[in-house]
């Protein structure tokens, strides 16, 4: 009886094991980033910074007039241009791996926007910034965006682990697309202008 | 055929059995002396160390007033001027309304063979009280801004005799200009932090003049 017991104690050991084996997030799970849900409009809070996306808008060229070499960029898909205002609350942050998902692809913020822009701004705390984010994407996307959505995703580094990730969604089929869209240089705003989130 | 005797348990008197506490200790004794030497040890490894490695990084700065001298890591120290210019907006004099440009100028002399002859420092200007109703609200106690390079763009042009990089390489005296853009309100408590970039014990901190 005693051998029996103990068997069924082993079988029993070993299929809670196998249960939470195969249960258990794999390693990219346990370290994923902190997604901070925000709304198109609202301030979002993370520990560096708290960003509001004020617009979207959409065009095939996008130029920037105020660098020493002015740019003119044209592409066959679209520009996504996404507006913000960025209060830094600490600084040593960069916006320079944002990405535009859509579906299930992912688009890095285009470098090719001169500085001073949102992605290079050397942020000091306490100073709002208002200024503009772009995303190159293909043609398909906007269509794949009204089906599976999109959003603006705030990651500060290429493989976040564990950190705070402002996501918020976006409605990019409500926007038409214009030939062309003049960057503003990134400039700074009256804080007194902007209401801290508490 | 006679019936068998029954059996009758005897005790055997001569050796008294053990006492069941003694058995225990004489059986558990090494697992037990395992136990009081490796749970230690795996304390100290799990939270001495990085509280040890934690303590070791929080470093006390040398402090010194405004026109005050300090002695750190083979220099002498000197902030021998500091100002806020308010941002009356972009169209008035170049620095957005709400902001100011903090500046301080720091003389940086080597004192003894213990400098190096090639150096850099990073600089910092630190608060530790924001304005309540500020854009920061009560959330920090403590803020820090790193210079700014687009003094252009702020119609701030530093003396010329000064620098606006902490770098020394020639090991003689230099007059270093650093700029800080911040929410305007940030002066009233805040400090030049300096720290040799390969000695981090060598920092220093200046209250700023009033």
């Amino acid at each position: 009886m005693n051998r029996l017991a103990t068997v069924a104690a082993v079988v029993g050991l070993l299929a809670a094991g196998a249960f939470i084996v195969g249960t258990a997030p794999d390693e990219d799970e346990v370290v994923e980033p902190f997604a901070i849900p925000g709304e198109f409009g609202d301030p979002v809070v993370s520990p560096n910074y708290e960003i509001t996306i004020t617009d979207v808008r959409l065009a095939t060229t996008i130029t920037a007039d105020y660098a020493l070499t002015p740019l003119e960029a044209r592409t066959s898909g679209t520009w996504v241009v996404v507006d913000a205002e960025v209060l830094p609350i600490a600084n040593g942050f960069s916006f320079s791996n944002a990405e535009l998902r859509i579906g299930e692809y992912s688009y890095r913020v285009s470098d090719l926007v001169p500085s001073s822009s949102l992605t290079s701004y050397l942020y000091q705390p306490g100073v709002p910034v208002r200024g503009s984010f772009a995303f190159e994407v293909p043609a398909s996307a906007l269509e794949l965006a009204r089906n599976a959505g999109a959003s603006v995703v705030f990651s500060e580094r290429v493989a976040p682990i564990l950190e705070s990730e402002p996501v918020i969604p976006l409605d990019l089929g409500g926007a038409t697309i214009v030939a062309e869209i003049a960057l503003d240089e990134a400039a700074t705003l009256d804080p007194a202008s902007t209401e801290g989130a508490e | 055929m006679s019936a068998p005797a029954p059996q009758v348990d005897e005790l055997d008197t001569s050796t008294p059995p053990p006492a069941p506490a003694r058995g225990w200790w004489r059986r558990s004794w090494l697992a037990l002396g395992v136990i009081i030497l490796v749970i230690p040890a795996l304390v100290f490894v799990v939270v001495g160390l990085p509280l040890r490695s934690q303590l070791g990084a929080i470093r006390t700065p040398q402090s010194a007033l405004a026109g005050e001298t300090i002695d750190a890591g083979g220099y002498t120290w000197t902030l021998t001027a500091s100002k806020e210019f308010v941002g009356e907006g972009v169209d008035a004099n170049d620095i957005p309304l709400g902001t100011s440009l903090v500046a301080a100028i720091i003389e940086i002399t080597p004192v003894d063979d213990a400098a190096e002859l090639e150096a850099s420092c990073d600089t910092s200007l630190t608060s530790r009280v924001l304005p309540s109703d500020g854009p920061l609200g009560s959330r920090l106690r403590e803020v820090s801004w790193t210079p700014i390079s687009s003094l252009s763009q702020y119609n701030y042009r530093i003396r010329d005799d000064s620098q606006s990089y902490c770098s020394f390489v020639t090991g003689e005296k230099f007059q270093l200009e650093v700029v800080f853009l911040t929410p305007t309100g940030a002066y009233d408590d805040a400090t030049v932090d300096i720290t040799l970039t390969d000695e981090p014990q060598t920092f220093v901190r200046f209250e700023l003049e009033h």
